[in-house]
């Protein structure tokens, strides 16, 4: 159980550190032109900085979920799955965004897939937490 | 304890065969309800977009139906012309009530980069137009002034509060209209005056001038009379009018339609096979289930549960597993479709819009019921066959 | 009261033949007695105890219990009859798997009981107390050893404190020192509970442990008091 978990959190946290790297407008060769000719990057990109600052602690839990020997240990690391999980879906969407238009790669790849994540390593992680904590309690 | 307690606790007995109906449980409700909220979406999408376009046929120069259908459903921008004079030829046909022309215009590409590139522009007339003047009326009470525009769901401001640049000139974004799933989600709506204001201003203003030829439009909106036959209409019309074509809306987005028809199809068959599959592998297992644990079953009917307890044992796992499999899927097929709805857009190549939440919570209901079903349906045979059988026999080596 | 009478069980092995484990066999065993069925393997005996409990059809004959005629009822009366009045000891481990202990003893009154919960709770650790595995409430069957094994089985038997209780070899898989505590055991519950035992076995050692023993070969009774 714990390697399944372990596991699932360094996919996730490979998949949102990797993914904005090649889904952001930067990528594609689009940048902010400002009024005095200087370029610079937008909103999408620094999300994409921001959200590998969120894959590497996840891909630590992760592998510290395959390592852990005691439950106590696991329910901890699968308390910082959800909270991580939770800042890859708020990256994108309230704390930095992505750009506005709807047919920027970034909106049609790169958001939705930060939030798929996100979503997946906070669902997983709950779920592998109450089931821990039920085989803690003793039973009737 | 009791049924449900027990059924849980076979559940996870043994987790990979309840893995693997449950895996089966959510390829089902989540196919289901992908092709459910893509299809019905899309025909709403339809829909909207002709509601929105508000007439019974749209003439444009001939060539140019493919062009108009993209520019509505996909916000790609167009341009073409025909003679203005071709309003009043129109307006003489017996038959029509109302025509109304219209201007379609294109931004310059990447012009106001990160807000919305390439905008779909439509002028209108505001003295013969019956499509946005009703709206502006029932939510304003006037017109929209020199300078003022009405944006799709997309549109929002890039210059301070209100305004947006386009070709050099500064327009204030009024209000937006409620979404329809389509380009017109993407596309900007002024009056000729500001048309024309933009293009003179354009000159001198814009990177690039926008050009409008003089004496010209680019499609004439009609609403026909009560009664009238629409088809007559349109032969009396390229009749009267060369070089047009009158798209009746009704047969709008054809080609789009028949895309989605050709995409149902295929989904239809992919589903039908990984139903099937779906419900003998389910059958399989919970047959190897069965009698794996046929000494089980027997000692609890010798303990004095009926042969309808074990039925309703093995039905309550099935459900148990198919719910679990089948709200998952459901969940990350609701999930999936939201966030990825731009890109999925782009890859089918027609729009389509999410349901209100009422509809939706009837679509999920539906997918879960179709999980149920299923696994319920596969996992039948056995359990009748195990719960009809003589616990002697069953408890035997 | 258990009453069979002339009972027949015939098995069918397909393609119109069929083989007879149980011929004509008529028995009364009354409340309060310990019986020991004693035959080789193949004798019949465990039909016989099968069709004691209801839990197959004779080909012919009839099954009272207590003056009730089992196959004049319901599946569901007969169920709820068998769940009452009968508790059944296995020959194999016959504990569910993926219950505890616990679990495992207060199964039958899924099926029907008396008590409110709190008096099942009660019930349950006693009888799990008694059979000396108190201190294993939450254990898996798999953490137990085939002599503990059994021990939850005879305590879940008892469970809704039936008259009966109808033990199907229950010593065969276990080491002599561990039949022996487990004979010592049903001695023991037949004494203090009074309950009627009714219990075949291949080993007639075990023959003095009852107050009746009877001898089965070939589908008969061919030794014993069989009839009062």
């Amino acid at each position: 159980m714990r390697k399944l978990m372990g596991g699932i959190s360094i996919v996730l946290a490979l998949v949102i550190g990797i993914l904005p790297a090649f889904t952001d407008c930067q990528s594609q060769g689009r940048s902010l032109e400002l009024a005095n000719g200087k370029t610079v990057p937008m909103k999408c990109h620094w999300t994409g900085i921001a959200s590998i600052g969120v894959a590497v602690p996840l891909g630590l839990v992760g592998l510290s979920e395959i390592l852990s020997k005691r439950k106590e240990t696991f329910n901890i690391l699968s308390m910082f799955g959800v909270v991580l999980g939770a800042l890859a879906i708020l990256f994108p969407t309230v704390l930095i965004g992505v750009c506005a238009n709807p047919d920027m790669v970034c909106n049609m790849i790169m958001k939705p897939a930060l939030i798929l994540s996100g979503t997946l390593a906070v669902g997983a992680s709950m779920i592998f937490f109450v089931s821990t904590r039920k085989t803690m309690e003793p039973a009737a | 304890m009791n049924l449900l307690q027990l059924a849980l606790k076979n559940i996870s007995g043994n987790s990979f065969r309840s893995g693997v109906v449950s895996l089966c449980a959510f390829l089902v409700a989540a196919f289901a309800l992908t092709t459910t909220l893509l299809m019905r979406g899309a025909e709403t999408s339809l829909r909207l977009a002709l509601d929105r376009l508000g007439a019974d046929i749209v003439v444009v120069p001939a060539g140019s139906e493919a062009k108009i259908e993209s520019a509505l459903l996909m916000g790609v921008p167009v341009k073409f012309w025909m003679p203005e004079d071709n309003v009043h030829k129109i307006a003489a046909i017996p038959g029509i009530e109302a025509v109304s022309p219209q201007l379609y215009l294109a931004t310059l590409t990447g012009a106001s980069c990160c807000s919305v590139s390439d905008m779909f522009m439509i002028a209108y007339d505001p003295l013969t137009d019956f499509t946005i003047q009703p709206w502006l009326e029932q939510n304003f009470g006037d017109d929209l002034r020199l300078g003022e525009v009405v944006g799709g769901s997309y549109i929002s401001a890039t210059e301070g509060d209100q305004n947006i640049k386009i070709y050099g000139y500064l327009v204030t974004l009024k209000a937006n209209l409620e979404p329809t799933g389509t380009g017109l989600d993407q596309s900007m709506f002024f009056t000729f005056n500001t048309a024309y204001d933009i293009a003179s201003k354009s000159a001198t203003q814009a990177d690039e001038q926008l050009v409008i030829p003089p004496d010209s439009i680019s499609a004439v909106l009609i609403k026909a009379a009560p009664g009238s036959d629409l088809y007559a209409l349109s032969a009396h019309i390229m009749r009267e009018v060369s070089d047009v074509t009158p798209i009746l809306s009704s047969n709008m987005f054809q080609s789009y339609r028949q895309q989605m028809t050709g995409l149902l199809k295929t989904i239809l068959v992919i589903m039908a096979i990984t139903w099937g599959l779906s419900i003998v592998l389910i059958g399989l297992i919970f047959s190897m289930a069965a009698n794996e644990r046929r000494k089980e079953l027997g000692v609890i009917r010798a303990i004095g549960a009926t042969r309808r307890f074990v039925f309703q044992s093995l039905l309550m796992e099935a459900s148990l597993l198919a719910f679990a499999g089948g709200a998952t899927g459901i969940a990350l097929s609701v999930l999936s479709v939201t966030i990825f709805r731009n890109l999925l857009i782009s890859s089918l190549g027609f729009p389509f819009l999410l349901p209100s939440p009422a509809v939706l919570f009837l679509q999920i209901g539906i997918g879960l019921v179709l999980a149920l079903f299923s696994v319920n349906l596969a996992a039948l045979f056995p359990a009748i066959k195990i719960s009809r059988q003589d616990p002697a026999i069953a408890m035997r080596e | 009261m258990i009453k069979l009478d002339d009972i027949i069980k015939d098995y069918s092995l397909g393609k119109g033949s069929s083989v007879s484990a149980v011929r004509g066999v008529s028995l009364q065993i009354n409340p309060g007695e310990f019986v020991i069925i004693v035959g080789r393997s193949g004798s019949g005996k465990t039909t016989l105890l099968n069709l004691t409990a209801g839990l197959t059809r004779p080909t012919s004959g009839t099954v009272l219990l207590d003056g009730i005629n089992l196959w004049s009822l319901s599946d569901k009366q007969q169920s709820h009859l068998r769940s009452q009045k009968i508790g059944f000891v296995f020959q194999f481990p016959s504990l569910l798997p993926t219950l505890t202990v616990y679990e495992n003893v207060v199964l039958p009154t899924v099926f029907s009981t008396k008590l409110n919960p709190a008096q099942i709770s009660e019930r349950a650790k006693l009888l799990i107390n008694q059979v000396g595995l108190g201190e294993k409430l939450v254990a898996f069957p798999r953490q137990l050893s085939a002599g503990q094994q059994q021990r939850v089985v005879i305590a879940r038997a008892l469970m809704n404190q039936p008259e009966v209780l109808l033990a199907d070899e229950p010593t065969s898989n276990l080491d002599e020192r561990t039949e022996l505590e487990i004979m010592d055991l049903f001695r023991d519950l037949h004494l203090s509970l009074g309950i009627t035992i009714v219990m075949v076995t291949h080993t007639r050692q075990l023959v003095s442990y009852g107050t009746r023993a009877i001898e089965m070969a070939e589908g008969r009774i061919v030794n014993g008091n069989h009839r009062e």
